[in-house]
């Protein structure tokens, strides 16, 4: 390995590879901020530029982009409230609130530290720990994978804003939906209303963007007059070192987020959408000041952005070790692996080693580099989004939403799913329904549903079949994580009723 | 809206009624586990917020921030928008919403000079775009008679 690593030093620190990774950094960061343009996108389409590189090179500027996408994502988050990738999500919570106070900056900068110290933490846990990682990835059967949707679905309780009752109803309707179309055992055609074209389902992007940028365009149309501009936009002297040191001064949620992301992020499938949304809801947790979550805290940021960036590092290990891609992105990357004749394995490791190390450390120089091209970038975007007028903004950002949702599948059709959803999103957005729940459902119906039936399959030696469900370890953890996040909120919504209470007679 | 838990929980009921009516016809086992387990939650949950409705309902809420004219105007030329694009082509239907959009939420000015401006600052943008998707990074956008 050290030799293999020496070599790799040298090789990632040419000039060569220095530009990729410049270029891919700056390439990605741009196509993760657009609206609807997700880093599995941003990937995809830089992958023919490959074709007339050599493997390292090929490598390096794939895995800049994605660090870059992911990180991205993040601008749209903040200064539009329009996620740029599912991992986003939960940036939308605290970053966009955070922009309306006019501190749309202070959250840009904290992303941006936020992202990079994420991003170098995943690169780490996949230098030295691919094997311990790659084998606990094994561990996780069908039974795990309904675990994790259900544990995923408790965090409903952290992102009902308001009203914890219409955020479950709202996850539940997520599930519900992401029924529609091919069951993925037995085949069987659900909830088409004898619509053929629902038979390939409900694309989740589709939904996502609709859901979380329409309903904001709708109502920047009806402030109309009423807000010549989206955002306000001040500059404060000293605001990128403060806020660097604010950021610094949160180790356990960065540590926290960034494991978090990185042990998630191994999980295929499961990873990418769900990590930042599970950190968020643990940095709530774990704060002195919960309530405040949802309002514009840097907190909230924070711990989403580094989940996200350690997700990067994370889902690259079963890739590499195992040949199974940890999030879509890593499956494009499992592609341009093999066409450069490259196969994951013991022998990435050792007959091409010099390959392999040098593209795992260009993701570390790719979270670095994301500081100062970040900050320059998004910055810039921020005052730029600042001074264009709402009549300008509002037809963009629908434009960039008809061509995210539009490049999905080449199908119209997703694009008028788009905006039926954002019209639906924004008529239960006015009726109290958040669409973070609903999206969340989303994401996890699938996982939970494969991983129950699965069970089923797989309990044919239980009485009852699901049995099964119970009768792991790692079961049994997650079960217990499960109860322990549903709990948490309604047990501190009772000790605050009591202290409260205790209040009340001196007053 | 005097009450949009009930409006909400009407809504929801609705919805799993409609889901239940096809949940019917899912044979297999299997491939109806699932749904089941999310509509009787959905069905259950919609109760409840009926319930909440009468005993402690949130307060009243206007269904549009302010004036319902631009949003329902914005929603109308999207769908056009949508329905033009493997008409005309998605840079000839874009330009043409785009920039009725972006005079429309700029408030209607009649000086023919900002409305050239406006022309052509829509015009520029799309036309970057389109190049930038369609022809460098080989993304094809929907087609129609004209580009």
């Amino acid at each position: 390995m050290l030799e293999h690593l020496a070599i790799a030093v040298t090789g990632v620190f040419s000039a060569r590879a220095l530009l990729l990774i410049v270029a891919g950094v700056a390439s990605g960061l741009v196509v993760g901020a657009l609206p609807g343009l997700t880093a599995t996108m941003a990937v995809a389409v830089l992958v023919p530029f490959t074709f007339t590189l050599d493997a390292t090179s090929g490598l390096i500027l794939l895995g800049a982009v994605y660090m870059g996408a992911i990180y991205g994502g993040a601008f749209a988050a903040i200064l539009v409230n329009a996620p740029g990738t599912p991992s986003s999500i939960g940036t939308t919570f605290d970053g966009y609130p955070m922009a309306r106070q006019g501190r749309g900056e202070e959250a840009i900068i904290g992303a941006t530290v936020a992202s990079v110290i994420g991003g170098l933490v995943g690169v780490l846990a996949l230098l030295f720990l691919s094997p311990p990682l790659a084998a606990l990835s094994l561990r996780f059967g069908p039974p795990e994978y309904f675990w994790i949707g259900v544990f995923g679905l408790t965090i409903v309780a952290s992102l009902a804003s308001g009203s914890l009752l219409k955020g479950l109803i709202g996850a539940v309707l997520g599930l519900l939906i992401s029924t529609v179309g091919i069951a993925p055992v037995g085949g069987e055609v659900r909830f088409t209303f004898g619509q053929p074209i629902l038979q390939g389902g409900v694309e989740l992007i589709a939904a996502l963007i609709g859901l979380f940028c329409i309903p904001e365009v709708l109502m920047l149309a009806s402030r109309g007059d009423r807000q010549a501009h989206m955002l306000t936009y001040e500059h404060r002297p000293g605001i990128l070192w403060e806020t660097t040191r604010k950021v610094l001064a949160m180790p356990g949620n960065l540590a926290r987020s960034s494991i978090l992301g990185t042990v998630i992020g191994i999980l295929p499938g499961a990873g990418g959408n769900v990590a930042n949304l599970v950190a968020y809801n643990e940095a709530k947790r774990a704060s002195r000041h919960p309530e405040r979550f949802g309002t514009g805290v840097l907190e909230g940021v924070v711990a989403t952005e580094a989940a996200n960036n350690a997700v990067v590092g994370g889902g690259i290990i079963p890739l590499l070790t195992l040949g199974v891609p940890g999030a879509p992105p890593d499956a494009i990357i499992y592609g341009a692996l093999l066409m450069q004749g490259l196969r994951p394995g013991a022998e990435l490791f050792t007959t091409s080693g010099d390959i392999t190390y040098t593209f795992i450390l260009s993701l570390g120089l790719a979270a670095l580099t994301m500081l100062p091209v970040g900050l320059v970038m998004g910055r810039g975007l921020h005052r730029a989004v600042t001074k264009v007028p709402t009549s300008f903004l509002a037809p963009t950002i629908l434009f960039l939403t008809i061509i995210g949702s539009y490049a999905i599948r080449n199908n119209v059709l997703d694009v008028a799913m788009m905006f039926g959803f954002g019209v639906v999103g924004y008529a239960l957005k006015r009726l109290g329904f958040h669409p973070a729940p609903i999206v969340l459902g989303l994401i996890l119906g699938p996982i939970a549903e494969q991983g129950l039936v699965q069970s089923m399959l797989m309990g044919v030696r239980y009485d009852p079949r699901w049995l099964i469900l119970f009768d792991r370890p790692i079961s049994w953890l997650l079960i217990g994580m499960s109860l322990l996040s549903l709990g948490w909120p309604l047990a501190s919504a009772w000790k605050a009723r009591s202290r409260r209470k205790e209040a009340a007679p001196h007053a | 809206m005097r009450n949009p838990d009930r409006i909400a929980a009407a809504v929801m009921l609705a919805v799993a009624a409609v889901f239940w009516t096809q949940a019917g016809s899912i044979v297999g086992f299997l491939g109806g586990i699932f749904p089941r387990l999310a509509l009787w939650p959905l069905t259950v949950l919609s109760g409840v917020l009926l319930v909440k409705s009468w005993v402690r309902p949130d307060p009243p809420t206007a269904f549009f921030e302010a004036a319902p004219t631009p949003a329902l105007v914005l929603v109308g030329t999207v769908v056009a928008w949508i329905s033009l694009l493997e008409v005309l082509g998605f840079a000839s239907s874009t330009v043409l919403a785009y920039a009725f959009l972006a005079w429309y939420l700029g408030g209607r000015p009649r000086d023919p000079k900002r409305v050239a401006l406006t022309l052509t600052i829509v015009v520029g943008e799309v036309a970057l775009v389109y190049w930038i998707f369609n022809d460098l990074l080989l993304v094809p956008l929907p087609e129609g008679v004209l580009i």
